[in-house]
Formats: structure tokens, sequence, C-alpha cells
């Protein structure tokens, strides 16, 4: 199986597992739904990531991940300023 | 499976988890009470089974009528002084009160009347825990008396009647206080529709019992009245006080005079030690001065309010009884709390005055109602504790029961004091400059950036720090990455060059390097040695990674839009023919030596 099939499929089945975990934790937060697709997705391009070439679909990724820990960055500064005004 | 299909279906399945996410999110329930029906109790859902418990009250009623029904025998056998009974009765009431407690705080119920509920019955056990403590101290009272009275000593007698009046007074303000607890236990139980008349029982014991203490000590005034006390006493010592009364912080002044009769002249004896007692307890020490006279002072500080008997002792010889009467003060308990640190520490700190400062005075930090820690206050009449809280928001309220003082009871206003994980981080930055909050926002974001910089740029199997630490720009002429030190191209010579015979001088110039390999390995493995170097450096310029993963005709394609692209385009059409085509003629030799000046000189305009 290519690396870039058997990756969707894996995302996809982390994402299940996040959700069903969610809904029975009575607990659906877009936050931690985020932020955990970002660890996955980080994992899963290190993982299929290669040393000599760089494919089109991975720099795309790679792109994706990268917008991914910005938007991450400003949920953390909005977590600061939430303490800050506390 | 096409790997279209594929993709479509996992699209499919994708935005048909997310729809069914949307439809829950605004109530996520996975049962819902009005529309399912649990085939057993293995299926109920535990969150619908709290929402069930906190909105009935069927586990919590059962325990306040049994807290209702506790209180009336507690004061009956009070009353019918059965000491052990009352004793067993107020075990079991005390236990009821902790099972509702319990429940209180394992159902999470909030709501003010069944805290108003709880707190007027601990209050209650406390009172009925001090009526029955007052009894048993009324009860040895009265034997006391009948001894002393037996006795004929008028002193001691009087001495247990002010302990028996004080003993009395307060019992007539405990009854008073739990007429105002049961007031308000009634009027919630009523609410509940819970029956009260044990409650209401207890209540009129209450009152019969002290209308008998008040009856019982009008019987023996008369009774002593109707005794009449020889006088044995000598009255050789003499007291006076004052002033005869006084309130918290005052100081009395008691003095007096040893004399003896000589004949007709009376002289004071001096040497003589003299003990002032109040109460029957020796207060001070002194002797008397040359002329027979003494004098000390007693300052009114741990001594209840009314009336007490004072009298001064020399040996056998005892002074008239004076009385001293103390008068009640009100007080102010204050109480400041800081800020938790981040092992969820604070520290309280408050002051009780009456008309001054009350030194040495029990104080109860009260937390939550539950928690209760015990202080004291300084000689500045100050207190100073740490307490640990755990996470969540608590009240703290300083209380001063006032308890053995002349000096009414009170209590600090209550502080609430928020102990979150947020607070327990340590603060780096003061909240209350403004300009502070936009300079974090942006080093937040920055870093941030940052990493996400980093995450684009860097290399798989490279160390952490490896493209941070390399040394930007590439200089002209080496290749843009590092890859070529290590990397051997399958086929090419020029790698065992170096390892064969004397490494290469670090500035030899590219015709130079040409030449020597030229010399040692032929045209093929010169021509790679020329290629990687103007790869490089285009490479460089064009700003394209991994250049090295590109063949000679990608990474030609890939220049464009520049002078030098269409040189190095020809020298890569020669190069292929030389590196892959064989054709290594002096001709082509030659023609490939021209393309090499030609780029050179066309990339050294552009990179000089």
């Amino acid at each position: 199986m290519k690396k870039k099939v058997l990756s969707a499929i894996v995302l996809f089945i982390w994402l299940v597992i996040i959700s069903v975990f969610s809904v029975l934790a009575y607990r659906i937060d877009l936050e931690i739904f985020f932020v955990l697709w970002l660890i996955g997705i980080l994992v899963i391009v290190e993982l299929m990531d290669t040393r000599f070439s760089l494919p089109r679909y991975l720099r795309y990724i790679k792109y994706l991940v990268a917008a991914g820990i910005i938007l991450f960055g400003g949920i953390v500064a909005i977590k600061v300023l939430e303490i800050l005004a506390q | 499976m096409r790997s279209d299909a594929k993709y479509a279906l996992i699209a499919a399945l994708s935005l048909g988890v997310l729809l069914a996410l949307g439809l829950f999110l605004s109530s996520p329930l996975l049962y819902t009470l009005e529309k399912d029906t649990f085939p057993s109790r293995f299926h109920d859902n535990t969150n619908v089974l709290k929402m069930q418990s906190l909105n009935s009250t069927t586990d919590v009623l059962p325990l306040m009528q049994d807290l209702l029904d506790s209180t009336g025998p507690v004061v009956l056998s009070i009353r019918i002084n059965d000491i052990e009974q009352a004793r067993r009765d107020l075990e079991l009431f005390a236990k009821s009160r902790g099972s509702l407690n319990n429940l209180i705080v394992k159902l999470d119920m909030s709501a003010s009347e069944m805290e108003e509920f709880s707190k007027s019955k601990a209050l209650q056990q406390q009172l009925l825990t001090e009526l029955l403590n007052s009894s048993v101290s009324l009860d040895s009272l009265e034997n006391l008396e009948i001894r002393y009275r037996d006795q004929n000593n008028p002193d001691m007698l009087m001495s247990v009647q002010y302990e028996g009046d004080a003993l009395r007074k307060k019992v007539q303000e405990l009854y008073n206080q739990y007429q105002v607890e049961t007031g308000k236990v009634t009027a919630i139980s009523t609410k509940f529709g819970l029956d009260v008349t044990e409650e209401e029982k207890g209540l009129l014991e209450f009152g019969s019992y002290v209308q008998e203490i008040d009856r019982n000590r009008n019987q023996q005034d008369a009774l002593n009245r109707a005794i009449d006390f020889p006088i044995r006493r000598s009255s050789q010592l003499s007291l006076l006080l004052n002033p005869e009364s006084g309130v918290y912080g005052d100081r009395i002044e008691c003095f007096g005079y040893y004399f003896s009769l000589y004949g007709y002249r009376i002289e004071g004896v001096p040497g003589k030690e003299v003990t002032v007692f109040l109460d029957n307890a020796p207060v001070s020490s002194t002797v008397t001065d040359e002329l027979g006279s003494y004098r000390v002072t007693i300052p009114i500080e741990r001594i209840p309010a009314g009336p007490h008997s004072l009298y001064a002792q020399s040996g056998t010889t005892l002074s008239d009884i004076q009385t001293l009467k103390i008068q009640p003060v009100g007080s102010a308990t204050t109480l400041v709390v800081t800020r938790p640190n981040s092992n969820g520490d604070v520290t309280c700190t408050g002051s009780v005055t009456a008309n001054r400062p009350v030194r040495l005075a029990p104080v109860q930090l009260v937390r939550d109602t539950t928690h209760i820690t015990e202080v004291s206050t300084d000689a500045r009449g100050q207190f100073k504790t740490t307490l640990r809280l755990p996470e969540g928001r608590h009240t703290i309220v300083a209380r001063f029961s006032g308890e053995g003082f002349p000096i009414t009871a009170s209590e600090s206003t209550p502080q609430v004091v928020d102990v979150s994980i947020r607070q327990m981080i340590p603060s780096v930055i003061s909240p209350d400059t403004k300009w502070e909050i936009p300079m974090v926002i942006a080093g937040t974001l920055l870093l941030f950036i940052g990493i996400a910089w980093y995450y684009i740029r860097r290399e798989p199997g490279r160390g952490t720090f490896d493209l941070l630490t390399r040394a930007e720009p590439t200089p002209p002429g080496t290749p843009a990455t590092d890859l070529s030190a290590s990397y051997v191209e399958p086929g090419a010579d020029e790698p065992r060059a170096p390892s064969a015979g004397t490494p290469p001088p670090p500035d030899e110039s590219l015709l130079a390097r040409y030449a020597r390999i030229l010399k040692a390995e032929g045209l093929s493995a010169a021509a790679w040695v020329v290629y990687r170097q103007f790869a490089g450096r285009v490479a460089n310029e064009m700003f394209i990674p991994k250049h090295t993963a590109l063949t000679p005709r990608e990474l030609s394609r890939s220049c464009i839009e520049r002078p030098f692209c269409r040189a190095f385009s020809s020298f890569v059409s020669t190069y292929e023919r030389v590196r892959y085509g064989g054709q290594r003629s002096v001709a082509m030799q030659e023609e490939f030596e021209s393309r090499i000046h030609s780029t050179q000189s066309e990339l050294e305009k552009r990179l000089p």
C-alpha cells in the first residue's frame, strides 16, 4: 500500500478514535480536537518523511502542519490572555 | 479498488463522522431521559442518575426527619437529669448530622436552604453539648452549696452561688440561641413537609428546664436568708476595691490593712503575706509594708462577665468578701487573606479588639464551615497563620467565641479565596502593566511562527539544531546542501581521488580542479565535479532545496528567468553527452570546456 494512502487511513482512524472518546466523555472541545489532530499528523508526517527527496504532496502537508503550528500558537496566546485576565 | 475510489470513500466516511459530531455538539447525550427506556439498570446513564438524585430529595428527607426527631430526647434527658442517656442521644444526633453532611457533599447539593438547615443543626448540636456540660456543672454546684450551708461557711457559699448565677445566665443565653435556630429549622422543615413535633417539643422542654433552674435558685435564696450565719471571721484584714466594676482591659486595684488590736490601740502588722482570691482561686500575692498595708492590681482579662467574689487571706485570717462586677463589651474580629502561592498556601492575618486589643484570645479560622484551625492572638491582639488550601473556591471566616472572656463573640467578614491551577502557575508578568500583554502575545506567536519555519526548512534525519547552526548563506561555488560531502553518486570516480592521493588544496580554482581530475581519472569524473559545482551555485541562487535529488535536466528546467540559465542549459546538454552518452573525444572535450567557460562567466556576472 502506498504511503500516501496509508497515512490518510491512519489519520482517519486517529480522528475517529478522538471523536468516539470525546463523545463518550461528554466533552466535545474543538481546541482539544485540533491539538490531537495536530499531534497525529505530526507523527504521521515524521514517519512517512523521506531523506533525499520531497514529494509534492508531502510538501503541501508540511505547509498544512506549519499552519497548524501557528494556529496552535494562537490558542496558546489566547490561553495566556485568559490567565492574565484573572 | 482504484485509488480515486478509496479517497472518495475515506472522504465520505470523514464527512459522515463530522456530521454526526455536529448533531451532538449542542447536547452531547448518548441517552435521553425522555425518550429512552432502559432494559436493565446496567444500561442506566450515570449522568442521568446524578441529575435524578439532584432533582429529588428522597435520599435526604429521611435523614432530615431523623435529625428533627433527635433533639427532643436530648433536652428531655437533660431535664430529667439522666446525663448518660443525654450523652447517648447526643452521639446519635451527631451521627445523623454527619450522614446528612456526607449526603449533601456526595450529591453536590448547594441549595441555600439545605446549607442553612445543616448549619442550624450544627449550632443546635453545639448548644446542646454546652447545655449538657452546664447541667452537670450546675448539679455539682448545688451539691457544694448544700455542703457549705451545712458547714456554715458563708464565704464559700457565696462564691458557689456566684458561679451558679453565671451558669444559669449562660443556660438562658443558650436557650435564646436555641430558640432562634429551632425557628430556622422548623421553617425549612415545614417547607419540605416534614414533621416538626419533636423539634418543637425539644424547645418546650428546654424552656421548662430554664424555668426550673431559676425556680430552684429562688428557693435556695429563700433558704439562705432563713439561716443566720454566725460571724466567726476576724476583722484583722481589710479589703477594698477600686473600682468595684470594670470591663475587659481595666485594672482593679485591691488594697487593705492587716492590723491587730493591742488593748485600745490598733497597729498594722508588717511583713505578712497576703493572697487575694477571685472566685476561690488565688490571683495575686503580696507582703504587707511597714504600716501593714498591701496593694495588688488585678487586670480584667480572662474572667467571664458577671459578679465575682473577691477576698484576701493571710494565714487563717480572712477579709470581708467583696463583689467585683465585670460588664461584657462587644468585640470586632478582622481577617485578611493573601493570594495563594504556587503551593496553595495563604497567609491569614487579623486581630481581635474589644475596647482594646484582646490578648491571648483563641480564634477559630473556619474554612468552608467544615475545617477549623485554632490560632491565638499575641500581646497586640493580632494573629497570623498559614493555611494550605486544596484547589477550588474557599470561604474563610475568623471566629472569636468570647468564651471565658467578658467579651461578646464576633466573627470577621467572610473572605473568598480562589485556588486554581492557573493561579498556581508562577506569574512572571504583572497583569497590571498593559503594554506587556501585547508583548507576551506577540512573543508567543513569534515563537510558534519560528517553530513552523523550522519545521518546513528542516530535513529529515538531521540533528535538531543542525539547521540552526549551519553557516548561512552558503559560500558561492559550494553546493547548497552539505550532502555533497558524503553523497557518492553511483558510478562516480571523484570521491576516490582524495582517498587515493593528496587532498585538494582548499583555495583550488574550479578549472585547476577540473584539470587535476581530468588528468587523474578522465573526462567523465572531471565533468561530474564541474557539474556539481555549478549545480550547487544554481540551486543556491534559485532557492531549490534538495537539488541533489534532481537530475541535471530537471535542474536545468528549474532554472528559469535568470541570465545564466541559458548558458547552464547548454552546459547540462553537453554534460549529459559526456557523462551519460559516453562521448569523450577531443572535440567534445573542447566543447565541454568552452561551456564551462561561458557558464562560469555568466554565473560570475550574477554571482561575483
